[in-house]
């Protein structure tokens, strides 16, 4: 082919003339690169190499915000972007080719590589060669290795096909603007920016170049480089890697990001949810983490958190005890079925073995798809007893939610109910499978290996494959549960097995636990929690997936069949209750008096309806905690403070023992500073610290580190203040924070106000306009339209009462139907729904259409 | 001696509240306009020159000579009118106001113009204030004061320090272009809103603009101030079903009869323009599709810039302002 000339490029968006440069390389080409020079001696060299087939405009917004003190270089390969066309380059050329573009600039230590696509392998082959100047690599959606199983991805193998080959990567633009349709949503004008270079066939050459050298079989001439590649990057043991990764690529996908995590285990990774191909495009957060994540390697790496729990009894100690009582440890109500100690003992242990049996491993992940009883129960325990780690995601999550999260946490293995196995299926899980259900035709249809039975009694056969003696390891990885994702999707949060010791002990201490009391689970995730405690558990009968199904009736049986001293209940499964306590006998009524501390947790009680539970049984003590999936609890409040508290916010009590909060302050944007302060009266985002709070997110390293600030601390996302007495009181949630000309407004305070005066359920407090001169617009629930102005005179008093009780002005009060709340907790209000609604209807845009 | 002020357009809504703040502040001020000034003005000791803007500015030098600051608000307002009316008053009469101002020596130059001069059609919202743009403008008012503002912040420079204060639907008692003509079809019973009413609109009560002149009279020479434009307001939106409802209850009337829709209002104003033109008729039409556009979409603005630049923040809320004009009224 001819040899065409590099050139510098044309005016694009987001492209600094003065960044470009050509640079000649004798006997190769020239290479137009992107510079954005250091002041002073560059702290750090950030060399970025792009895929096929984008160029260097790839990394435009890393050279817009890198810190001044980097140098950040952002090559096009040859016969790429601008520059020059010329001879066929295979992986072991291009590789070449960077190193010679280092000597030419002579580029010295300290240096992070940064990639995507096939300038991966490229990047890589150029840090194994220059292995003393690297400090860090990160790689985004990218591979080294084709592995087993996997298909070659499918645009890739579309454009291999002999026949296609060269129409589809030279002769048309279509693997040019198949690349940008890899991405969720890009302008336009960026989509042109990126084919920019690419407009002609003779352009297009090395498009075609690059895809025929991908080594999909092993004779091919790259083959030899890219699995020395594959070799080499195991033995980064002591080099910091970021894996930033969009969770939705047709071309990497999931697959491949796992690949390179078990070569470099070590890896921080960060899964960005829905991000498709350009992952750098399509989230928002993408460069910024990469920045953060390079900086951090010069201010310190996430110190390796002490170890927790250490001298505490492991999770399955309160089993172990009373492996020969007969009495009851799990009163099922809905199945009737009463579970001894020795009973729940002996089965955990044969599914322990029948796991290991099957090939389950220490540190393997088992999602768990049933639901709370005693087959839950003892799956749970059993996975801990090998060291295997749990993976909760509950239906509150809703469907789509779920499939999410089991991605993201990507199990090996799964326990599932029927419905549980199809997910699974559809999910692609590539381990084991086994069913909680019968054996058969159905079950061999789900894909089941075995069904929990079989493994049972495989365990028994194989009894001895578990040592008695085996410890937990307080610092392995227990559990992964997750967020509701109310406000974005579902977040993997990882327990280690000292951490959820801790939880325990926090537990005990908080609440006086002691061996003769009993639990009446009713919030299905603490069902699980009785045989840790070493006390019966009974769970009512009512469909767990909707708490509101529970009645006073099977509440009060489930009570009298363990002679509950404890019950744990979400708001709205006391909701339920409340209103059917008409219908008890006088029996039931009686038996519900054993009952002393009744814990409702999940989301704020209104006190009324604790007042109403209260009524029912006067000897008990009705408490709710604040807390989340994060750290649970921290903070407790009963009826009698709760009944007289006046303030701003939600009273939600005094830190337990052992837990430290602090308020970083808001700024006039409504963000939170990174110091934070236990004075009273500050609102700002509330931080915590508990022994038994979440060790991490789940690959997710740009959430944890900004939840991580400071280090040790954990950063709850809610704002708040502490008052005089050190009681904590929550104001909203920080994302939902209006930031007004005179100063950020919270919207808890406002939206009691409101509701109030308006004679409403639920209000919503929501920001319109540009962040820090926003107006603040009120929705109340009443009945009428989904959504409309309220009138004038209600208008008028709920902006009264707003400004008597808060200080705050009001622009606009409106009314809705139906306030959009989450679904777990159906009672979350989903403030930025409403605030997109209420700019629509508040701008009279709508007015014409 | 005390600091003189002279004030253009005083028989006017923020010319008139102006001179009342300037002289209510301790400023010797006078007001240049073509007829006599009110005795209500008398009495607040401002004195009255007089003389036309449109006569050019040797007309106005004596009037200027000796002040230290000239507060332009003289402007033709109306929604409607031929291109040729607004660019003698408003385009070449803030030329000759600026020319005097030169040949007169002062020092500061405030002019009072409109949020409209920057922003066609689409709904502002916490929007800034934006660059003049006479091509931009919609219908001839905006147009002939964007031309305005680029004279005016053209002079700019050296001895002469040139702000524009935009005051964004100025109302209050007294005020004839807004209040009282919604007060009148609302006693009529022919006030309605257009669309759904839900607009969020920013609105200044009489008071405040009148302030916020003193303060752009104080602070026009602060390099962080001169050369510049700002948007006035309560910085309190409402919707304008709300401000119509208010402002007619201060009046002893019933809100809102009625909504017309939007496309309906816009085409009809249209229509009503183009035969109010034709015909030559005098005053104003009932709606017009620039007035439709004001009334439907959300007009309102961050007003952070320019309560930091002028150091100023509105003394009445609009709650306040309400009180006020139905103690006027007479209404509730």
């Amino acid at each position: 082919m001819a040899m065409t000339a590099a050139h510098l490029p044309p005016a694009l968006p987001g492209l600094r003339p003065e960044w470009s440069r050509l640079v000649d390389l004798p006997g190769r080409g020239t290479m137009h690169v992107l510079e954005r020079p250091a002041q002073g001696d560059p702290e750090i060299t950030v060399l970025a190499v792009h895929g096929n087939p984008t160029w260097s405009y790839l990394w435009r917004a890393l050279l817009e915000n890198a810190p001044a003190t980097w140098r950040v270089i952002a090559v096009d390969q040859l016969g790429m972007g601008y520059s020059s066309r010329g001879e066929t380059r295979r992986l072991a050329d291009r590789v070449d080719d960077l190193g010679a573009l280092t000597e030419a600039l002579s580029v010295g230590g300290p240096v992070v590589t940064v990639a995507h696509d096939w300038g991966g392998p490229v990047s890589l082959g150029w840090v194994l060669d220059h292995r003393e100047l690297v400090v860090g690599v990160v790689l985004t959606n990218t591979a080294v290795h084709q592995p087993e199983g996997a298909r070659t991805p499918g645009l890739i193998r579309l454009a291999r096909s002999r026949a296609l080959l060269p129409w589809v990567t030279r002769g048309s633009r279509a693997f040019v603007r198949g690349t940008t349709a890899l991405s969720r949503q890009l302008p336009r004008e960026v989509i042109d920016a990126y084919g920019a270079p690419y407009a002609t066939a003779e352009q297009r050459g090395a498009v075609m170049d690059f895809v025929a050298d991908i080594p999909l079989e092993a004779t091919h001439p790259s083959a030899p480089t890219l699995d020395a590649i594959a070799e080499g990057v195991t033995h980064f043991d002591d080099l910091p890697v970021f894996l930033a990764w969009g969770s939705d690529d047709p071309v990497f996908s999931d697959r491949y990001l796992r690949d390179l995590v078990a070569r470099m285990p070590h890896a921080d990774v960060h899964r960005y949810e829905g991000a498709r191909h350009l992952v750098t495009e399509d989230d928002a957060r993408c460069i910024p983490d990469i920045i953060t994540w390079i900086q951090r390697l010069r201010d310190g790496r996430r110190p390796v958190p002490a170890s927790i729990g250490v001298d505490l009894p492991d999770m399955n100690s309160g089993l172990r005890q009373r492996t020969h009582d007969t009495g009851v440890a799990i009163a099922d109500m809905r199945s009737e079925l009463r579970v001894s100690w020795e009973r729940l003992a002996t089965r955990t242990e044969e599914i322990a073995s029948g796991l290991v049996a099957w090939g389950v491993r220490p540190g393997d992940r088992i999602a768990l798809l049933v639901t709370p009883g005693p087959d839950l129960i003892a799956s749970v325990y059993a996975a801990w007893r090998i060291g295997a780690v749990v993976v909760v995601a509950d239906s509150g999550l809703g469907l789509r939610g779920m499939r999410r999260a089991l991605r993201s946490a990507e199990p090996t293995h799964v326990i599932g109910i029927p419905a549980g196995l199809g997910l699974a299926r559809t999910l692609e899980i590539p381990g084991r499978r086994f069913l909680v259900g019968r054996p058969g035709a159905a079950a061999r249809l789900l894909g089941a290996d075995a069904t929990l039975s079989e493994v049972a009694r495989r365990g028994r056969e194989e009894s001895g494959v578990v040592p008695t003696t085996a410890q937990s390891d307080p610092d392995a990885d227990a559990l992964v549960a997750f967020t509701s994702g109310a406000t974005g999707p579902a977040k993997g949060v990882v327990y280690t097995e000292g951490r959820l010791r801790a939880l325990r002990e926090a537990l005990r201490d908080a609440y006086s636990i002691t061996e003769s009391d009993a639990l009446v689970a009713a919030f299905a995730p603490w069902a699980v929690l009785g045989p840790a405690l070493g006390i019966p558990s009974a769970i009512p009968d009512m469909d767990l997936t909707d708490a509101s199904t529970l009645t006073s009736a099977s509440f009060a049986d489930a009570t009298a069949a363990v002679a509950g001293t404890l019950m744990w209940v979400s708001p709205t499964g006391l909701r339920g209750i409340v209103s059917t306590a008409d219908f008890l006998t006088s029996p039931q009524r009686s038996a519900l008096q054993t009952l002393r501390e009744i814990l409702v947790a999940g989301a704020p009680v209104p006190v009324e309806l604790l007042q109403r539970m209260s009524d029912m049984v006067p000897g008990a003590r009705c408490s709710t905690p604040y807390g989340m999936t994060e750290a649970l609890p921290l903070t407790e409040t009963d009826l009698g403070e709760l009944a007289s508290a006046e303030g701003s916010g939600v009273l939600v009590g005094r830190p337990l023992d052992g837990v430290s909060i602090a308020i970083a302050p808001l700024d006039s944007m409504g963000a939170s500073a990174d110091d934070a302060t236990e004075e009273a009266d500050v609102t700002g985002e509330i931080i915590v610290r508990a022994p038994w709070m979440r060790d991490r997110y789940d690959r997710r390293w740009g959430v944890q580190d900004r939840a991580d600030t400071p280090r040790g601390w954990h950063r709850t996302g809610d704002v708040g203040h502490l008052d005089r007495d050190g009681r904590l009181w929550v104001e909203g949630r920080l994302a939902h924070v209006v930031t007004t000309a005179d100063g950020p407004v919270t919207p808890v305070a406002v939206e009691l106000a409101a509701q109030r005066r308006a004679g409403a359920d639920l209000a919503a407090c929501v920001g319109i306009g540009p962040v820090g001169a926003q107006a603040v617009a009120v929705a109340v629930q009443l009945p009428g339209p989904s959504m409309a102005i309220a009138d004038v005179e209600l208008s008028m008093r709920v902006r009264d009462a707003v400004r008597a009780a808060t200080g705050v002005e009001v622009a606009a009060v409106l009314t809705m139907r139906e306030i959009p709340v989450d679904v777990r907790h159906r009672s979350k209000v989903n403030r930025t729904a409403v605030a997109e609604e209420a700019a629509a209807l508040l701008s009279g845009d709508g007015d014409d259409d | 001696m005390t600091d003189r002020v002279v004030v253009t357009g005083g028989a006017g809504v923020v010319g008139g509240a102006a001179a009342r703040a300037l002289a209510a502040s301790g400023f010797d001020v006078v007001s240049v306009q073509r007829g006599p000034i009110s005795d209500e003005m008398r009495t607040l000791g401002i004195q009255e020159y007089r003389a036309d803007i449109t006569g050019g500015a040797a007309g106005l030098v004596d009037a200027l000579r000796g002040a230290s600051a000239v507060v332009h608000a003289a402007a033709r307002v109306d929604i409607i009118g031929p291109w040729e009316e607004f660019e003698r008053i408003n385009v070449h009469g803030t030329a000759a106001v600026v020319e005097a101002a030169q040949i007169a020596g002062i020092e500061r130059l405030v002019m009072v113009s409109s949020p409209s001069v920057a922003h066609a059609g689409r709904s502002l919202v916490g929007a800034p204030a934006g660059t003049a743009d006479p091509d931009a403008a919609r219908g001839n008012y905006a147009r002939s004061k964007a031309m305005a503002e680029l004279v005016a912040l053209e002079a700019d420079s050296g001895d002469l320090a040139v702000i524009v204060l935009r005051p964004h639907l100025v109302w209050g008692p007294g005020d004839r272009q807004l209040t009282e003509r919604i007060v009148e079809r609302a006693r009529a019973g022919r006030l309605v809103t257009i669309g759904s009413g839900a607009a969020l609109i920013d609105t200044t009560y009489i008071d405040n603009a009148g302030d916020a002149i003193v303060a752009a009279v104080r602070r026009a020479q602060l390099p962080q101030v001169r050369g510049r434009s700002f948007v006035v307001s309560n910085g309190e939106p409402r919707t304008v079903v709300e401000m119509l409802t208010r402002i007619a209850w201060a009046g002893g009337a019933d809100g809102p009869a009625r909504s017309i829709p939007f496309p309906v209002a816009k085409a009809g104003g249209r229509v009503v323009e183009q035969w109010w033109e034709r015909t030559g008729r005098a005053g104003e039409p009932p709606v017009t599709s620039f007035l439709a556009e004001q009334l439907a979409t959300a007009h309102w603005f961050d007003q952070r810039e320019v309560r930091t630049a002028l150091q100023w923040h509105p003394r009445v809320s609009i709650e306040e302002g309400f009180g006020r004009l139905a103690a006027h009224l007479g209404g509730r």
